[in-house]
């Protein structure tokens, strides 16, 4: 069976930007279009918002695949796009914030239709269960900065190790453990509310 | 007396990691089958995203080729205004350019005042070598010419 664990580590170490052709290309989508999905979604809690940003994750990724040296795992290079692209995503979303303040935009008018899809039957209790699970670690991490929500998400739901972490921010393995440090401290401390 | 070791600051940030792995172990032991659950898709979301993302790219090559092809015929135009404009600027700076200045060559200066030198009276100390010298080569110019000795047949 296909798991974190097995889709998360098991991927070839390096690939040469040369070896990246269309099919290839396609192939390295199927592979890690599900992983791309699930990080961006734990970062910006919105599935439609998670679809367009894995989209515009491969899309960058394709237009700069030559620009990849193979000094990392492909799927490090990968995401690094996408939790780039969510940062972004986020400055963005402020300064969308503002200009509507002012007058400047319009609501949220400004993306494509959200795609809808039957979900799949069985596990759709088990999904909304999972959500509301979710929800409470988000809401104990909301006071960290999104890189501090990052390092958590990537050590412990992608059970990456902290080096490919820091390699993937292109951080101090030190600066990954600090942080990490902070949000493990804030989810004890909302656990510990919660059992009082 | 048992000596005790403080610990690094990096030593201090693994305890407190791993003590709150420790108490948080259910959570994050199912966080990753949360995240699974909550971003479960049918099939046909994936191949929808993946077809959306080749269409994008196709686009965006189309696009990209497009404006090279629109841009082109300017590129070329505006090349050709720069050559032109350069070979003016070069042929106005060749008619304004001003008369060559007489200029004073270092090297020449020099040679003459050494063939002046040459041609001058030497000093008057060096006079009587001058004179010896004169002499030296008159007496030679005098001398008859030295013959060869003829081998002789005494024995």
């Amino acid at each position: 069976m296909d798991t974190v664990l097995t889709t998360a580590l098991s991927s070839s170490a390096t690939e040469k930007a040369e070896a990246i052709s269309a099919d290839r290309f396609d192939e390295i989508m199927r592979q890690h279009q599900r992983r791309v999905y699930r990080v961006i979604y734990l970062l910006v809690r919105d599935s439609d918002t998670a679809d367009t940003l894995t989209q515009e994750c491969f899309l960058r990724a394709y237009q700069k695949r030559a620009s990849f040296r193979g000094e990392c795992r492909i799927e490090t290079w990968i995401l690094r796009i996408a939790v780039n692209l969510v940062r972004d995503h986020g400055k963005s979303r402020r300064t969308s914030f503002w200009k509507r303040l002012v007058g400047l935009e319009d609501g949220e008018a400004s993306g494509a239709e959200p795609r809808q899809f039957p979900a799949p039957g069985p596990s759709a209790e088990r999904a909304l269960l999972a959500r509301e699970e979710l929800q409470a670690v988000w809401n104990a991490l909301s006071s960290l900065s999104p890189q501090q929500r990052a390092i958590f998400f990537l050590r412990y739901e992608e059970e990456m190790p902290l080096a490919q972490i820091a390699d993937l921010l292109q951080v101090k393995v030190g600066s990954v453990k600090t942080q990490l440090a902070r949000a493990t401290g804030k989810l004890r401390e909302m656990k510990e509310k919660q059992w009082k | 007396m048992e000596i005790i070791r403080h610990l690094s600051n990096e030593e201090l940030t693994d305890l407190t990691i791993e003590s709150d792995q420790r108490s948080l172990r259910p959570t994050l032991e199912a966080l990753p089958e949360w995240a699974r659950a909550s971003t479960e898709q049918a099939e046909e979301f994936w191949q929808t995203q993946r077809s959306i993302v080749w269409s994008r790219i196709s686009s965006s090559e189309s696009t990209a080729a497009t404006r090279l092809v629109r841009r082109s015929p300017l590129l070329a135009w505006s090349a050709a205004v720069a050559l032109v404009l350069l070979a003016g600027l070069l042929l106005d700076r060749g008619s304004i350019a001003p008369p060559h200045k007489t200029q004073v060559d270092p090297d020449h200066e020099l040679l003459l005042a050494v063939e002046r030198a040459v041609h001058n009276d030497g000093p008057a100390a060096l006079e009587p070598a001058a004179l010896l010298a004169e002499e030296m080569v008159q007496d030679i110019a005098a001398r008859p010419p030295i013959r060869k000795k003829e081998p002789t047949h005494e024995n």
